[in-house]
């Protein structure tokens, strides 16, 4: 959870994160592993693996048509007013 | 949870909120992540960590999966105590209505078109007595339908007796009938020390009573014993948890469930209507009310039995129901899948 934390800088909850847990087993995209100190470590399955990168792509394609089109803005902003409302 | 599971416990302490908000999750889910979500809980306890975020966060969990449990097991077990839980959602909610209801004063309603009634009532008027009526007759549907909950309970004793109850399940379920039987008794007796109505100015009436003091003290027990009447309906729910119920032996109290929510529903609605057709109702002269007719008695009894609480009576009366209607739902649902389970497992 530390590390969703640091690099999402997102606090999860433990009734947030283990119900997004058993639905992702439920769809056969995680599994549990055997316990480790009263705790269950999960890992993806190929299912998962393939989910997760389409779901990675589509966010890329999301973020890079994002950050064109934030591109050609900052352009016109900085050819001043006349360009910003054109 | 397993001895050896119970060993390895660190030895943090968690907070009550926490505990409880682990234990409203449904056994299978306990079974499954309970051991993880409470190492959670204990690693931000550690940590020295502030708790009640994900307690809240915890309970919220507990409620969805209620709702959707995603990843239960495909087991007859695991759909009969889904079913078994919904009931008792659907049911003792039934209880706090009660409670709701037991704030208005009851009274015996004629009908809208009694001949005093009709000249003086506008069709706002009439709506509310018709409602307060419907009310009326909710409510003791409601306390028909909780004697039958516990005939019901009764019928499974020998069952209950079995399980991990065993020998307590008769002080469990036979409590909140004894407070049931104690509440009778004490409306009878208030009822008793009426004196006479007093129809004030406004048209709001007052009781006045014969003994004041001995009234006082009747008006005290009776909430008393609701209270706790309300809270030792959590022993026959532990007690039927802990009883190893057949998937047939919920069939009743699906039944039950539905009907709960049908006339929780139909109270919620009586409330509603009053609270808007009241307001709609022009006051009525002082000297029509005094002069009060066999009609009119009613229409004073109308004005003054909700007030100014009809909003949040009527609110609450309506989560009620909308809770009971979906617990209920669950629970047919829930029981059919068991039935089919077992069907298939025979």
């Amino acid at each position: 959870m530390k590390d969703v934390e640091d690099f999402a800088r997102v606090t999860l909850g433990p009734g947030t994160v283990f119900g997004c847990l058993a639905r992702l087993e439920e769809r056969g995209l995680v599994e549990a592993l055997e316990p480790e100190d009263r705790r269950h470590p999960y890992r993806l399955t190929a299912a998962g693996v393939t989910a997760l990168e389409q779901q990675l792509s589509e966010l890329q394609r999301v973020t890079s048509t994002g950050a064109t089109r934030l591109g050609a803005t900052r352009g016109r902003l900085s050819n001043g007013p006349a360009g910003a409302q054109a | 949870m397993t001895g050896s599971d119970r060993n390895e416990k660190s030895a943090v302490r968690l907070p009550l909120a926490a505990r409880c908000a682990l234990v409203a999750y449904p056994p299978w889910w306990r079974e499954r992540y309970g051991q993880d979500q409470e190492s959670f809980l204990e690693a931000l306890a550690v940590d020295h960590r502030p708790l009640g975020r994900a307690v809240l966060d915890l309970a919220v969990g507990a409620v969805r999966v209620r709702l959707r449990p995603a990843g239960m097991p495909q087991t007859v077990g695991a759909w009969r105590d889904r079913a078994r839980a919904s009931i008792a959602w659907a049911t003792v909610p039934a209880l706090v209505a009660l409670l709701l209801v037991s704030a208005i004063e009851q009274r015996s309603f004629g009908s809208s078109t009694d001949a005093g009634s009709a000249s003086l009532l506008s069709t706002g008027g009439r709506v509310a007595a018709d409602a307060m009526t419907s009310f009326a007759w909710a409510s003791i549907a409601m306390v028909v339908l909780l004697l039958i909950g516990w005939a019901l309970v009764g019928r499974l004793a020998g069952t209950v007796a079995r399980g991990r109850a065993g020998k307590r399940w008769l002080s469990l379920v036979t409590a909140p009938l004894a407070c049931g039987v104690v509440e009778a008794v004490l409306s009878v007796l208030r009822a008793g020390l009426v004196a006479h109505v007093v129809v004030s100015a406004g048209g709001h009436s007052r009781l006045v009573y014969r003994h004041p003091l001995a009234a006082q003290v009747a008006s005290v027990a009776w909430g008393v014993v609701a209270v706790a009447g309300l809270l030792s309906i959590f022993g026959v729910v532990l007690a039927a948890r802990s009883a190893d119920l057949r998937v047939r032996d919920l069939r009743g109290g699906v039944w039950l469930s539905q009907a709960t929510a049908v006339v929780l529903f139909v109270a919620a609605f009586a409330s509603i209507a009053w609270g808007l057709g009241v307001t709609h109702q022009p006051p009525i002269p002082r000297a029509d009310l005094i002069g009060s007719g066999p009609g009119l008695r009613p229409w004073a009894g109308v004005q003054s039995s909700i007030g100014a609480e009809w909003p949040l009576i009527s609110s609450g009366l309506a989560v009620v129901s909308v809770v009971s209607a979906r617990a209920a739902l669950i629970a047919r649902r829930s029981y059919n899948a068991a039935r089919e389970l077992a069907a298939i497992g025979s």
